[in-house]
């Protein structure tokens, strides 16, 4: 055993290494000294703990940089440690999915008239919507990165604007990763507001008073991961250290009630809260803009399925001060909604109309003086759930708009 | 209804919101395990009227009135009355339904029955499938009826577990395999993905299903299987 250890420690001094050839070793730690082992080879290897040890019971996962690849192996071995290699070589993982995205990125569109808004796209085919939106209107529509994903994705949120120093009003799609309609419909809202600027009269009036901002794909690493892994998946992709599970509930996240009933505190439930409030980045990013913008007047958050149009308050049953004004305006809503295709919406507060949830997006945005915070379950009612038919994006994202117009145009006309 | 001297809690609900919602729900399970088949599925559209009432010692009775159509079949609404009693207890147990449903519409499927089931009980049939409907909403023409069946089947399960923290739907047939005909029963093994919406959760089952035109829909075993994690060099 001391031999080895003298052999690790001829590696520590090895000070550069290459993002070539690594292999992540998943090992079990069985033996009964491990705590020394871990820290010496943490330090020695330049292993990066991607799950760290924390108990003989628990997992371990790490990668392994190419010039600690026999010393770790003839450790392990000699100690009689278990392991499986899960990524063999994580350059070639990372290659694939560089190509990937370059390669859809040659088959993009030359311009938003020849998106299909129709189908479900991939992360990378929006992002490239996005820019060729901001390219074809310099004068109405910007990209903001507002922040950094867990995986370090960028959290990209469109601004249409016709002047300075205008209050705001904030759209969000996609904050739980398997709801494909909403960030579908987010890219169709995008082209209805650069077509309608200028056209519309009603959408018009907003935009001279208001900026808005869109995030289409609010939680980008969840909505990769629906792509590649698991259609079904709603959270962010943050690891739970301590956990097999990964991922935070965005939506129990907040800092509204948060840890109250109505989120879990199990990280491999699907409404896990997260350790503390804004955790995640994805919600810090949106918490730190919606501060330092300081003057956003309405908030819509959107997810699916459910057909419904909520107001706070999730978290308790008191309801907000502001509870009838908002039930008025959501019955127009729904109303305007409905009128286009029939569609039946429920309306009223989240804590009665589906489930009592705590840490939610549009609590924390309404304690926070927005007013008219609102959030939607787009169609269907279950008979697809989550996976709409691409035929019901278009109807859908028209219908779901002219309830937004009804809740922009109020916003503009009851100034606070 | 005091003659015992007990004390019953009648509660009007808002039809709209989540008790009634759920317990509309549960009625629609029960339904399609009575009545489903692969050419007819009914989802209730609306609950209209909603009340609850404690029953002392048996568990939470709903009184509903409300619209049910037969979406495959694209029937009319039919309006009806329904009981749903939830029992009491630490363990889950399904709700009792009571209702009448002579007036369910039951539009005529036998032909279409007939056919499929003569195609599928060909001796070499080995019907097999994934993803159902994939991950953009598609189904093939041919798996629809496929999928009908998987949603009745899984309405037995959805009903079993129903209760009042619960609100279920199919989202999807993750696997389907049709095994050998027996005793005239098409049988097919079934991995289904249920989402339960008060929980968030994506529940898998596996479930043996027979049917035939004659003896409906049968689910013969059902098994809950363990969620996806990250794979432990022990499994």
């Amino acid at each position: 055993k001391d031999l080895h250890l003298i052999s690790l420690m001829a590696y520590c001094s090895s000070d550069t290494w290459s993002f070539f050839a690594y292999t992540e070793l998943c090992f079990y730690m069985n033996t009964k000294d491990y705590n020394v082992l871990c820290v010496f080879v943490l330090f020695c290897l330049q292993l990066d703990f991607w799950r760290e040890p924390i108990d003989v019971s628990l997992p371990v996962d790490a990668r392994v940089p190419f010039h600690s690849l026999q010393p770790v192996r003839s450790f392990l071995a000699y100690n009689e440690i278990h392991y499986d290699i899960m990524i063999a070589d994580l350059q070639d993982l990372l290659d694939a999915e560089q190509q990937e995205m370059t390669k859809s990125r040659a088959l993009q569109p030359r311009s938003t008239d020849d998106f299909n808004y129709a189908t479900y796209h991939t992360l990378s085919e929006i992002n490239s919507f996005i820019d060729a939106l901001v390219q074809e209107n310099p004068n109405l529509v910007s990209k903001i990165v507002i922040g950094q994903s867990y995986e370090g994705r960028p959290l990209n949120v469109l601004k249409f604007s016709t002047g300075a120093n205008r209050p705001g009003i904030w759209i969000d799609t996609g904050i739980h990763s398997r709801e494909w309609v909403t960030q579908a419909s987010g890219t169709w809202f995008a082209k209805k507001i650069a077509t309608d600027y200028g056209r519309d009269a009603a959408l018009t009036a907003i935009l001279d008073r208001f900026d808005i901002f869109l995030e289409i794909v609010t939680n980008p690493d969840g909505f990769q991961f629906t792509h590649t892994s698991n259609r079904m998946w709603r959270k962010t992709r943050k690891p739970n250290s301590g956990s097999r599970c990964a991922g935070v509930d965005p939506n129990r996240n907040w800092d509204a009630g948060f840890g109250g009933a109505g989120s879990s505190s199990n990280p491999c439930s699907e409404t896990y809260r997260g350790t503390y409030a804004h955790s995640e980045p994805e919600v810090k990013a949106i918490v730190d803009f919606v501060t330092s913008h300081g003057n956003l007047k309405a908030f819509v958050s959107i997810h699916s399925y459910s057909q419904m149009l909520l107001y706070p308050y999730g978290y308790t049953k008191t309801p907000c001060r502001d509870q009838a004004e908002l039930h008025e305006v959501a019955q127009r809503a729904v109303a305007a909604l409905t009128s286009l295709y029939g569609t039946k919406y429920a309306y009223g507060s989240i804590i009665n109309v589906i489930y009592q949830a705590s840490g939610g997006t549009i609590d924390w945005t309404y304690d926070q003086g927005i007013k008219y915070s609102y959030t939607f379950e787009l169609r269907d009612t279950g008979r697809y759930g989550f996976i709409l038919p691409a035929n019901q994006i278009v109807p859908t994202a028209q219908e779901t708009w002219q309830a937004l117009m009804v809740i922009m145009d109020h916003t503009k006309n009851n100034p606070y | 209804m005091s003659e015992e001297g007990l004390v019953m809690t009648s509660r009007d609900l808002n039809p709209d919101y989540y008790e009634a919602r759920r317990a509309g729900n549960a009625v629609q399970h029960y339904i399609n395990t009575l009545y489903g088949s692969p050419f007819r599925l009914y989802s209730v559209t609306q609950v209209h009227k909603a009340r609850t009432e404690a029953m002392a010692d048996t568990g939470m009775k709903y009184f509903l009135e409300f619209s049910v159509k037969d979406w495959v079949g694209e029937s009319s609404e039919w309006h009806g009355s329904v009981e749903v009693l939830y029992p009491r207890g630490e363990t889950q147990a399904p709700p009792q339904v009571q209702g009448s449903w002579g007036g369910l519409p039951q539009l005529n499927i036998s032909a279409k029955e007939q056919e499929f089931y003569q195609r599928y009980s060909a001796a070499d049939s080995s019907v097999s499938g994934k993803d159902i409907p994939d991950s953009y909403g598609n189904i093939d023409r041919e798996m629809k009826p496929f999928w009908h069946l998987a949603r009745v089947a899984a309405s037995f399960v959805m009903l079993n577990e129903s209760n009042e923290n619960t609100l279920y739907n199919m989202a999807q047939v993750a696997k389907i395999t049709q095994l050998e005909t027996q005793d005239d029963q098409l049988r097919f093994d079934y991995e289904v993905l249920l989402h339960n919406m008060v929980s968030q959760e994506i529940i898998r089952w596996k479930l043996l299903v027979s049917w035939s035109p004659a003896g409906g829909v049968k689910v013969l075993e059902t098994e809950l299987l363990p969620r996806c994690h990250c794979k432990s060099p022990t499994q």
